[in-house]
């Protein structure tokens, strides 16, 4: 078999593939048992793998296969009725095949075992004659035609059954979609092509200033067309690393179902933007985190069918996954609506386990009480089953989560349900640093981990730094935190760090510990492509990889939680973690942020500051024309102008145009940028939430605030947003805008 | 049957590599150092987008470099799968050399360097030590060898 192994590894990959697609169409198939179109895909995909199986001698697959198939064939032809005890042997068939596959893989060669029990069940439930034949026709003929669920699978195309199976076998869908079939790329391929393609960028970085200076039109030309298609080849580049969470998610219908019949529960999985894209290394990332979440989720909130009866909800229990990007991040949303936490008795178990005394569990809130659950040994439940609640879990989840830079946030109500929130960078391959400078080297920090910078006066009479029996530490508004030097750290050479400028302060955030590295220079926040460093240098738990800076030198990204741990730092403060860490800037309850800025004829607007992401400056010939529309280019992206005084009733139009420079607010909404032209911005405010209504509504405000006994107008930017994108170039206040079909 | 080498120079000393190995010369050695990494590493370097480890070759093998000179040119070769950089000083001709002037290593040869270096050529006025950059990755990579001098006449 040797000469076969890359048919081979092709055709594990197809069986594999296969497997996954029949897990999901079964289950699909139990909901909707008379879908005659799901049965003839499986029979399919069952048959190619068993036409597979024999081209490669294995014997054991082709049996299984063929009993399941023959099973399906007898259900396909109407001769037999679909129950669950068939969907269960089914799928026992589906996992026997998987074991068998994996076996293969192993060794190249079938692991051996006895399947006569299990094709034997196959069979006899193929012989037994189904005498509701005529009910089964009705209900398929009862369900609606459009309803039916779309042929997902392509005709699998497999590496053999062209020759082994006779093409009178194979029952081609009947429309067959004029789909190109996509490439299967290596990660190592498209690694190496991210790599030229950052490097392109560099050369493109270098290239930019010679055709600035340059009077050669044409040299500047061909420069501004390389700079553009260096531009998309990035973005492409990027966009081809990424795939849907549905390569994770197709797999937790049966995992769900599993769960539940385990538990003797009902439950139903919903899926909510299944093709919400992320990074192929996050992917992996958050498989087994969503899991655990998708089992305690199941195990512990679902109430059994009996109880929640008597709750007054329906048998089934519902758990919703919903995946979608906001903020450049990706929000994964687990909800369900079981029993929910019970902090009474998280608070008990606390106690209990000696996690915090009785005292301090008393004064804790319900916030407090659920960061507890993330304590490693914590489980709440009694009895410890099979699947969950083993006391290794969420601490396990958080850190994974944290470990790719993400969070994790439970909410809880008694009875409702409880919605675990999972926030996801879009990619581990780019993220936000800081570059600092030590010792002469430049050094890059993981912005997710850092809480503020701090500059401290160099010409202060005493050190800014207090000496704890030893330890520096630094008082940062009443909190005592340790100070780690960087160059101390690194065992950098101290000679060109020059002691009389200022001192920079990088407040960091290591596992629920805060602590200070002093730094020489802080230079700016910007995107760094992340690189591995490399086998040769894996022992360094100080780095968490390198980048290359735009000058193409080599930078090295600082692992804060590696520096801490080196430092021992985590191991000597960890135990005290359980205080929560005060929230710095609390903001009072039922306020919020807004940004204060003048339109022409209307002095006092107010936007919410959570939707505005920048304040730029722009002038009028920076504008370019789109069609009707306005558009800026600027630091490589393509941004709508809105100019607001068109949209909003009470202004003066066209009044910024005697301005040479105006303030343009960029916001980022459903992946399109916007720069939305106002006269002046003046200040950040802190306003009451609750926005008084206007008794008739005005165009473009949503409501108003009062503000140190001044009403100040809010923004209503959807409805901006909506009109801009209308097309609506006349000034008509349109009577009904579908805010969510223009948005989208 | 005649192999090519690469020569190249680490102050007075001469050694050599395969010089099927080697994938490309290069001068500008703007190198990142890397704290906390073993000693012969002299730090990470940016070759076209990949990031590329650079040995210096004066602390693997020994020999004291000419400080003017030191780690001037770095000879990027493809080991395995994984390109890496020996720093050196200067690089010298190609050479090639046959079977008949090869020599093992002497039986009492060092242990540490043993798996380094793969022999050497009897040239008419000294031996020209020939460097297996495979084995040496190898090596550091599972153990850090604590490097002897090697007591090499200039």
């Amino acid at each position: 078999m040797e000469n076969n192994d890359e048919i081979l590894e092709e055709f594990i990959l197809e069986a594999r593939e296969i497997l996954d697609l029949l897990d999901a169409d079964f289950i699909r198939l139990e909901q909707s048992p008379g879908d005659k179109k799901l049965i003839g895909n499986i029979f399919r995909a069952l048959h190619t793998l068993k036409g597979s199986s024999g081209f490669f001698a294995f014997k054991r697959l082709e049996k299984i296969s063929h009993a399941g198939e023959s099973l399906l064939g007898k259900i396909r032809d109407g001769q037999i009725d679909l129950d669950p005890e068939k969907i269960d042997r089914l799928l026992d068939t589906v996992d026997v095949l998987r074991i068998i596959i994996e076996g293969i893989e192993k060794s190249s060669s079938e692991p051996a075992g006895d399947d006569q029990k299990l094709i034997g069940q196959l069979q006899s439930l193929a012989k037994i004659q189904s005498l509701a034949v005529q009910q089964e026709e009705n209900i398929s003929s009862q369900a609606d035609p459009g309803s039916e669920i779309e042929v997902l699978t392509e005709p699998p195309v497999s590496i053999s059954s062209d020759v082994l199976v006779p093409a009178s076998d194979i029952a081609l869908p009947e429309k067959l979609h004029d789909v190109s079939a996509p490439v299967k790329v290596n990660l190592d391929t498209l690694d190496r092509l991210m790599n030229l393609t950052s490097e392109m960028v560099l050369a493109r970085n270098r290239l930019l200033p010679f055709a600035n200076n340059s009077k050669d039109l044409n040299f500047s030309q061909t420069v501004r067309s390389i700079d553009l298609l260096t531009l998309e080849l990035q973005e492409r580049m990027m966009k081809m690393r990424m795939q849907p969470i549905s390569y994770v998610w197709s797999k937790f219908s049966r995992l769900v179902r599993d769960i539940a019949q385990e538990c003797h529960k009902k439950v139903n999985l919903v899926q909510i933007g299944s093709e919400t894209e992320l990074d192929r290394a996050l992917l992996d990332a958050i498989r087994d985190p969503l899991i655990h979440i998708l089992r305690n989720s199941i195990d512990h909130s679902i109430e059994i069918p009996e109880v929640r009866r008597s709750k007054g909800k329906s048998e089934t229990g519902n758990i919703q996954l919903r995946a979608f990007h906001q903020n450049g991040m990706v929000l994964i949303e687990i909800a369900d609506d079981g029993a929910g936490i019970h902090y009474e008795g998280i608070r008990q178990r606390a106690i209990e386990r000696k996690l915090i005394s009785s005292q301090e569990a008393a004064g804790l809130t319900k916030e407090a009480l659920i960061d507890l659950i993330f304590l490693p040994g914590f489980s709440t439940k009694e009895k410890v089953s099979s699947l969950s609640g083993r006391g290794v879990g969420m601490d396990v989840v958080k850190n994974n989560i944290t470990n790719v830079g993400g969070s994790i946030e439970i909410s809880s109500e008694a009875n409702a349900g409880t919605t675990i929130r999972l926030k996801i960078p879009l990619t581990l391959a780019i993220m936000p640093a800081l570059l600092v400078g030590s010792g002469g080297q430049t050094y890059a920090i993981p912005q997710n981990r850092i809480i503020e910078l701090v500059r401290l006066d160099p010409n202060a009479a005493q050190t800014p730094f207090e000496d704890f029996y030893g330890t520096p530490v630094y008082r940062l508004r009443e909190n005592l935190i340790p100070v780690l030097n960087l160059s101390d750290e690194l065992s950098l050479n101290e000679a060109s760090s020059d002691k009389s400028n200022s001192i920079n302060l990088v407040v960091a955030q290591s596992e629920g510990v805060q602590f200070g590295i002093v730094v020489d220079t802080i230079f700016n926040i910007q995107d760094v492509v992340v690189k591995p460093l490399g086998p040769l240098l894996n022992n360094l738990p100080k780095y968490a990889g390198a980048t290359i800076l735009g000058s193409g030198r080599v930078s090295l990204i600082i692992d804060v939680d590696g520096i801490a741990t080196e430092s021992g730092l985590i191991g000597k403060v960890q135990p005290n973690i359980i205080a929560p860490a005060p929230e710095r800037n609390q903001i009072l309850e039922g306020e919020m942020a807004m940004l204060l800025f003048e339109l022409n004829g209307m002095s006092r607007i107010a936007a919410p500051l959570e939707s505005i992401e920048h304040i730029l400056m722009l002038s009028e010939d920076q504008f370019q024309e789109n069609g009707n529309k306005e558009v800026v280019y600027y630091q490589d992206q393509l941004m709508h102008v809105i100019r607001l005084e068109d949209y909003v009733s009470g202004c003066e139009g066209n009044g910024s145009a005697s301005q040479a420079v105006f303030p343009a607010l960029t916001c980022h909404i459903n992946h399109k940028t916007y720069a939305l032209i106002v006269k002046q911005v003046y200040d950040i405010i802190q306003v009451p939430t609750k926005k008084h209504e206007l008794s008739s509504p005005q165009r473009g405000i949503e409501g108003c605030v009062i503000y140190k006994d001044e009403v100040i107008n809010v923004l209503d930017l959807e409805e901006v947003l909506a009109m801009h994108n209308a097309h609506d170039s006349s000034t008509v206040y349109p009577r009904v805008i579908d805010i969510q079909g223009v948005l989208d | 049957m005649e192999t090519n080498y690469l020569t190249f120079f680490i102050g007075k000393s001469q050694f050599c590599i395969p010089a099927e190995k080697v994938v490309e010369i290069n001068r500008n050695c703007d190198f990142t150092i890397v704290p906390g990494a073993p000693e012969s590493i002299k730090g990470i370097l940016n070759l076209r987008g990949q990031l590329i480890v650079a040995f210096d070759m004066s602390s693997l093998l020994g020999v004291i470099s000419e400080p003017l000179l030191s780690n001037a040119v770095s000879i990027i070769v493809k080991v395995d799968s994984s390109t890496i950089s020996l720093m050196v000083d200067r690089v010298g001709d190609i050479l090639a050399l046959g079977e008949s002037t090869f020599e093992s290593p002497p039986n009492n040869f060092s242990l540490h360097m043993r798996n380094a270096v793969l022999g050497a050529h009897k040239l008419p006025d000294s031996l020209l030590i020939i460097i297996d950059p495979n084995l040496f990755i190898n090596q550091l990579t599972t153990t850090t060898p604590a490097i002897e001098l090697l007591p090499i006449s200039p």
